[in-house]
């Protein structure tokens, strides 16, 4: 049977790269103790390699299973984390990244690294099997014969994945004598039933001397598609008969929630003897019934063996839309350490594996478990969905036109109103464009927020890059996130990652301190770094807070002076010396060192940021740290834009770019050699660039204007002059680039309301072709001169 | 009204007649003379509205235009071609077409005076062109056919809307190095 592998090699890259950075954060947060980060770990890389062999990427299986034979000795306590262990896993985690990479077509992985890496995890593993051999001696005289229970909830798709319960059942009966017990419950009635679906489950006693490992290795392949729990069966057992009074009061809409309480009893009366009560004093006469609603309440007496907790589990789903109230008669009395181990982790085979080390030392690691599944499930209760985001993007599109069409209909309607013959008829229809112009805006923003992702995404590499670059500069530094639930355009986070590192990098590098340094400030050891988002206005904000020396304000003067970007007698306050690191050619490290001073500074970063229509500030305070605010748009598709006019047609400048417009005086406007010329603006004098000789728009006649759009980009101001201004509106941003191309001095175009194209300046495109055409201009001059 | 796309007129059981030997060109006129597109590269046609101007940009470029939400540029062959320019009338068409860049494919515009007929060619019929001197570089002509004795010259999208200032430039976006 050969089936085509290739569908299912994307989706299993995802989920392995998914597993990786799982990995990558889980090993940064990890500690010895912490029994439940190294399973989610050990989980990660085994359904790597199982995915990894059965696609044939054997380099990878390989790699991953030497990895993940260390993280299984780790979990067994059979060895010892340390911080050079979690840096060697950290770095295998590379390996198999690249790994994997290398498997579809990417750079092929250095396989020195590889091997270095594979060489020293084989290292690790050789010190431990000496310790290991001890361990498998003292294990092996454990082995008597126990009783397992084998809770096996497969799911639904479980059969559609190819598994096939009876041989697990076949492979399971040559470990020991088992005991099958069907459970039909969740069978659907019969027209409702999908063949191909599984709707069965089983309780299984297992009565064997094998180990709980051999066991689980049975199930092994379907671990993920199931709802697995396997323990030994005295622990429950000795829960004890007892009897429950269990109180159902639930509310009215609960059949509305797609719950029906007779499953719940049906449930129930598996677990032991069960007896209802009925209470319908609450029924309404039958001619106010509500057929949809659920009046009823039960007062129910269970008698069973199973503990509280499994009982409660069956409410679990209702517990939000009813009252409930347990009431155990009846002692249990050595149930409480059993219980404790099994409250946290009712599903997960991990249960299994806590339990196994037996009662009296998982009652203490309880509540460490249950604290963290319990943040887990905040982590992935939202649901999603993965979409291709060309899909999202063309829904953006379509909503764009139909804006576009909503404002054409607008117009007409406007125009409609003012004729008098149509009357009363063009008021309603002026109500149902207002109506439709509402609708049209919400959707805009509804599917603008679709591209939108919690800046977390970007955030999340730091922790990694934090403690790699600390560790190599011999710094300690704490890194603490905010807001990282905050959400940005996918672009602009794509786009942010690089400017966002390099900040990171300097601070670590340039603003933080080392160890002594800060003792002998009287700071503590540890250095802080905060990376903070918010949302202000249509802006998010990000600020990279430190507390290290701050910068340095005399060095970045005389720098400056040395390099001619200030001179002697400008008298400049600490911020815009500050200001100063943002210029290009600036890097006042001492040294160059690996991490950053590369000659690729914080110029970078501005233009970088600014590219994408946001900003980058420094704040700084000598030895208490350094604060650096990027701002940036929360969306690149749409932005404010002031229409201006220029001759004939329509442009657009960025409103985010405009600092105010004024109608210049002609004293103002000073020419200087040739045709650039100078406007005398707040005691300062900018450049004047008349955008129609700029552009070679054909001249027109008439009288003109002294219209000017200050404008500003890289903390310098240019002076733009226009024929009119025409109004603001928001615009969607389209790509001058797709079937033509780039144009310096714009950065795209618009559609406006009658359908027709507006293009969008673009202000360092003109500052930059402005001086070009002034270069050019010289040239032609000095060469007619010369002649 | 003009600015609605009309359908192109391409039969399709003619289509589906054309055999490997036989390719099906659309034609149109400009300055009465007969010019053939491979029809599969025309997208749609349209009638003339007005562009908006890009700055900076050689005549023929007349400027760029909303296709239901993408901006497209838009050529007048007239002006390319060196023929005697006119103003646009109601039969004034812009044939979209779909144009090999490359890397990309890309959607432009072409500015003809009218639609004229679509034809299912033999190819061993149609001949090369011949290098006469004209404002037609003889790059943009796949071949000349005969047909209804008159005389068709059949271009070569890609490399008529891939010259000089089409080029797709394959600079970077803003030379923006990596650290």
């Amino acid at each position: 049977m050969s089936v085509d592998l290739s569908q299912f090699v994307a989706a299993f890259l995802e989920e392995s790269y998914e597993g990786l950075d799982i990995m990558e954060s889980s090993l940064l947060e990890l500690d010895s103790t912490d029994v439940e980060t190294i399973n989610s770990i050990f989980r990660a890389a085994h359904s790597i390699k199982g995915g990894a062999g059965t696609f044939g990427l054997d380099e990878v299986a390989n790699f991953t299973h030497i990895v993940e034979t260390i993280l299984d000795a780790l979990r067994s306590d059979e060895m010892e984390t340390s911080p050079d262990l979690v840096n060697l896993l950290l770095e295998s985690v590379d390996c198999i990244r690249a790994l994997l990479a290398a498997s579809q077509g990417g750079d092929a992985a250095d396989p020195s690294v590889i091997e270095d890496v594979h060489d020293r995890l084989k290292a690790v593993m050789g010190q431990n099997s000496a310790a290991a051999t001890d361990t498998a001696a003292s294990s092996a005289t454990e082995t008597q014969e126990k009783v397992w229970e084998i809770q096996f909830i497969p799911n639904a798709n479980m059969l559609a994945q190819g598994h096939r319960p009876e041989a697990m059942f076949s492979a399971l009966s040559e470990l020991g004598v088992i005991e099958t017990k069907l459970l039909t419950s969740q069978v659907p009635p019969l027209t409702n039933l999908n063949p191909e679906e599984c709707y069965l489950s089983w309780a299984l006693h297992l009565r064997s001397s094998h180990s709980l490992e051999e066991i689980e290795e049975i199930f092994e392949w379907v671990v993920d598609d199931c709802d697995l729990s396997i323990k030994p069966l005295q622990e429950s057992v000795s829960a004890g008969t007892r009897e429950m009074a269990i109180s159902f009061k639930p509310d009215p809409e609960l059949l509305h929630t797609g719950n029906d309480p007779y499953f719940i009893f049906d449930a129930l009366g598996q677990l032991g003897e069960l007896t209802t009560t009925l209470d319908a004093s609450k029924l309404p006469k039958f001619s106010e019934l509500d057929p949809e609603k659920l009046f009823l309440s039960w007062q129910l007496k269970l008698r069973t063996e199973t503990p509280d907790a499994e009982v409660k589990e069956l409410f679990e789903w209702v517990e939000a839309s009813a009252e409930l109230e347990f009431k155990t008669q009846g002692s249990e009395p050595t149930a409480q350490p059993a219980r404790a181990a099994q409250a946290p982790t009712p599903t997960a085979a991990t249960a299994a594996a806590e339990s196994a080390s037996g009662p009296s030392e998982t009652a203490p690691k309880a509540p460490s478990a249950a604290s963290t599944t319990k943040a887990k499930s905040t982590n992935t209760e939202t649901s999603s969905i993965r979409v291709e985001t060309n899909k999202i993007d063309a829904l953006i599109n379509r909503v764009g036109e139909l804006v576009i069409t909503q404002a054409m209909l607008g117009q007409v309607g406007a125009e409609l109103a003012d004729d008098e013959r149509v009357g009363a008829l063009a008021e309603r229809l002026q109500e149902g464009l207002g109506q439709l112009e509402r609708n049209t805006r919400d959707l805009q923003q509804d599917v603008m927020r679709v591209r939108m992702l919690p800046i977390s995404f970007v955030f999340n590499r730091f922790p990694r890059l934090v403690h790699d670059v600390s560790s190599k500069l011999g710094k300690k530094v704490e890194l603490k996130l905010s807001g990282e639930q905050t959400e940005v355009d996918k672009t602009v986070m794509e786009k942010l990652g690089d400017p966002m590192v390099h900040l990171v990098r300097n601070s670590l590098d340039h603003g933080l301190e080392a160890p002594d340094e800060r003792r002998a400030q009287g700071k503590s050891e540890t250095g802080t770094l905060l990376l903070k988002a918010y949302h202000q206005g249509g802006n998010v904000i990000i600020e990279i807070i430190d507390d290290g020396r701050g910068l340095n304000t005399e060095k970045i003067r005389s720098k400056a002076l040395s390099s001619g970007l200030i001179t002697e007698e400008q008298n400049l306050s600490d911020d815009e010396v500050h200001d100063l690191i943002f210029q290009p050619g600036f890097s006042t490290a001492d040294q160059v060192s690996d991490l950053s001073g590369r000659g690729v500074g914080m110029d970078v970063v501005r233009r970088n940021i600014e590219s994408l229509g946001g900003n980058v500030s420094v704040k700084s305070r000598a030895g208490v740290g350094a604060t650096i605010t990027v701002s940036l748009p929360l969306t690149l598709a749409i932005m404010d834009g002031q229409l201006v006019r220029l001759g004939g047609d329509t442009y657009i400048i960025p409103l985010v770019s405009i600092v105010e417009t004024i109608q210049a005086s002609d004293k103002t406007m000073s020419a200087i050699g040739g045709e650039r010329r100078l406007l005398h603006y707040r005691d300062e004098y900018i450049a004047l660039i008349d955008l129609k000789t700029l552009f070679n728009l054909p001249p027109v006649e008439g009288v003109g204007s002294n219209l000017v759009a200050i404008v500003e980009h890289s903390g310098s101001k240019l002076a733009l002059k226009v024929d009119e201004l025409l109004g603001q509106q928001q615009v969607v941003i389209k790509s001058l680039e797709v079937n033509f191309k780039r144009v310096e001095g714009l950065s795209g175009a618009t559609i406006l309301g009658d359908g027709s194209v507006a293009l969008i300046l673009d202000i360092a495109g003109i500052d930059k072709r402005s001086h070009n055409q002034q270069i050019l201009a010289d040239e032609i001059f000095s060469s007619l001169s010369t002649h | 009204m003009n600015s609605e796309a009309q359908p192109v007129e391409s039969n399709t059981s003619n289509h589906g007649l054309a055999s490997s030997g036989q390719r099906q060109y659309l034609s149109f006129l400009l300055d009465d003379e007969e010019y053939g597109v491979d029809i599969l590269r025309v997208q749609e046609l349209r009638g003339w509205t007005p562009v908006t101007r890009v700055p900076d940009m050689p005549s023929y470029l007349r400027g760029v235009l909303n296709l239901r939400g993408a901006i497209i540029p838009v050529v007048d062959l007239r002006c390319k071609f060196g023929l005697k320019e006119v103003e646009y009338g109601p039969t004034t068409v812009v044939i979209v077409v779909k144009v090999d860049s490359g890397k990309t494919e890309r959607v432009m515009g072409i500015i003809v005076d009218a639609v004229a007929e679509t034809y299912t060619l033999d190819i061993e019929k149609i001949q090369p062109a011949p290098k006469v001197g004209s404002a037609i570089n003889a790059h943009f002509i796949t071949g000349l056919v005969a047909q209804n004795e008159r005389m068709i010259v059949l271009l070569d999208i890609d490399e008529l809307m891939n010259s000089d200032e089409l080029a797709v430039d394959f600079h970077t976006e803003d030379g923006t190095e990596t650290h």
